[in-house]
């Protein structure tokens, strides 16, 4: 039986060698296995979230979690000022909460920023405290316009979709005992910015630009839309084609708007 | 003298004009009857008349200077402008500029309905307040008289009667606007920096817990961020900051997550006074 002679043999000489190889063996192993699950323990939400979501700074994510506790409005904004005010976040995260911004914009109380159209003494009337709080661009058609402007920074083909799907809310004539007239500058801020990031592209309709201003110079309500509205017709980015269609629209509109005494402006 | 900027109308008039020699011609004539209509119609009192109109009631001084600017047979402001701007393309279109005949039309509407506000018991927190700056001789208190006990003492009365005052119920955005300003009115005023707290401290407990940011987010903004604007340093851009300290990681101690979130903003230096795309 050589090779038991041989096994036994090589046993009784080198065994203690073996268990100790094996014993080391075991521990390094042992220690490793340690090491990698307090490693998961740390590490472990932060490495799962780079498939996800980034890590976000403590603040940030604290702002993310009272959001959520809070009115449409005031959920909306802190999104937008995080976007807005250059804090280094990454582009993935800018554009996620602006999209959330811009669903929360939509559930806003007040759905047109009013401003005045008489001259007030500040804060000491109802009107004049009601002026200064639509200041704040809370409203839905502000958020929206916000959103709409931050996203063409990030997304532009995603700011486009969002800008033509903005509308203005109904605006019905204020009488002439109210003070606040209807604001909807924003919304052509908004349009006016998605408009110049505008590049045509192979095979694209050639009429986009003008199927996505059309609205906000074809539907006017109130005359405080017709400086907005020839501003917008001014931007020097329009071609010349494109500046007479919606120009030709705009005249329409201008001919049919009556009412709306108070929205009536001394400037224009 | 300065020229003024030209109207949004002159603007595209002059781009068209560039582009395509006698495209504006359509905008002339159609803002030009938008005009005469708009005016010919009414309007409101205040589209006739350039000056200031204030709370009181002055519908007599406005309707008299309407009739004046009729008889004048004056042209409101923005027809002038436009006779200004387009005055010789006008006539070279054989429009001519907007003549008076032509808007002299409806009677104007009413003029806008200021509510001035009133609330009792207002007045007499406001001569408190003007007890705390003046002297009875009409003077500036003093920082010697500021800081003395019996100043103290008067100033920790008023912030008592302040947080007393139940002001008008029936409208709880009225009532914590004066609050606020009450309060930091003594903010302004106290020398002493306990002092200057227990008045900030009380206005922010008073925002923290009013309610009206479910019932009026844009009011209870601007609310909460008057009392941010009034406790910072007006000075230089690096001096610009919270001056008190402890106010922002008490905003951010706030068990109200909308007081919450205006600190952490501000603790990261985001201020939505010059933050935003749209004009401020």
């Amino acid at each position: 039986m050589p090779n038991s002679l041989t096994a036994r043999h090589l046993l009784a000489r080198y065994g203690r060698y073996i268990v100790w190889l094996w014993t080391g063996w075991l521990v390094i192993i042992h220690c490793a296995s340690a090491q990698a699950q307090q490693g998961t323990r740390t590490a472990g939400p932060a490495a799962a979230g780079k498939l996800t979501k980034p890590v976000l700074p403590e603040r940030v994510q604290a702002i993310l979690d009272d959001v959520q506790e809070v009115p449409p409005e005031l959920h909306a904004d802190p999104l937008l000022l995080l976007v807005e005010s250059g804090e280094k976040l990454d582009r993935s995260t800018k554009i996620r909460f602006v999209r959330e911004a811009a669903e929360e914009a939509q559930q806003a109380s007040a759905p047109v920023r009013m401003s005045s159209a008489v001259l007030l003494d500040g804060r000491d009337s109802a009107e004049g405290l009601d002026s200064v709080d639509y200041d704040r661009d809370l409203d839905r058609v502000s958020l929206l316009a916000r959103s709409v402007i931050d996203m063409a920074a990030l997304a532009p083909a995603e700011a486009w979709k969002l800008a033509a799907s903005m509308v203005l809310p109904e605006m019905p004539p204020v009488g002439c005992s109210n003070a606040l007239a209807y604001n909807p500058a924003a919304y052509y801020t908004a349009l006016q910015v998605v408009s110049q990031r505008w590049k045509p592209t192979p095979g694209g309709l050639k009429s986009a630009r003008v199927d996505l201003l059309a609205p906000a110079v074809s539907q006017i309500e109130t005359h405080t839309q017709v400086t907005s509205a020839l501003k917008l017709l001014s931007d020097p980015g329009l071609s010349v084609q494109e500046r007479e269609a919606l120009t030709s629209m705009f005249l329409d509109a201008l001919a049919r708007l009556t009412g709306d005494p108070r929205g009536r402006r001394r400037k224009c | 003298m300065l020229k003024a900027p030209p109207t949004a109308a002159a603007r595209l008039y002059r781009v068209l004009e560039a582009a395509d020699p006698g495209s504006g011609l359509a905008l002339l004539k159609g803002f030009r009857a938008y005009l005469v209509s708009s005016y010919r119609s009414g309007g409101c009192a205040e589209l006739w008349d350039s000056l200031k109109i204030t709370g009181s009631d002055k519908s007599g001084v406005i309707k008299a200077r309407v009739q004046h600017a009729r008889d004048d047979r004056s042209l409101p402001d923005p027809v002038n402008r436009f006779n200004e701007d387009f005055g010789k393309a006008l006539t070279n279109a054989g429009a001519g500029p907007i003549q008076f005949r032509e808007i002299d039309g409806t009677d104007p509407g009413e003029k806008a309905v200021i509510q001035e506000y009133q609330v009792d018991g207002l007045e007499a927190l406001q001569d408190a307040q003007r007890q705390l700056r003046f002297d009875p001789q009409g003077e500036y208190q003093t920082e010697e008289t500021r800081t003395s006990a019996a100043w103290r003492e008067e100033a920790t009365d008023y912030l008592d009667s302040v947080d007393d005052w139940q002001g008008d119920p029936s409208n709880p955005l009225e009532t914590a606007h004066e609050k606020s300003e009450l309060y930091s009115a003594l903010t302004d005023l106290a020398l002493q920096q306990d002092l200057r707290w227990l008045a900030i401290n009380k206005d922010l407990s008073m925002i923290e817990n009013c309610g009206l940011e479910n019932e009026n987010p844009s009011a209870w903004m601007e609310l909460m961020l008057e009392l941010q604007r009034r406790i910072r340093y007006s000075g230089p851009a690096h001096e610009t900051q919270i001056a008190t300290p402890g106010f922002v990681p008490r905003l951010i101690q706030s068990s109200n997550a909308s007081v919450r979130l205006t600190g952490l903003l501000s603790s990261l230096d985001i201020d939505p006074f010059s933050t935003g795309p749209l004009p401020k």
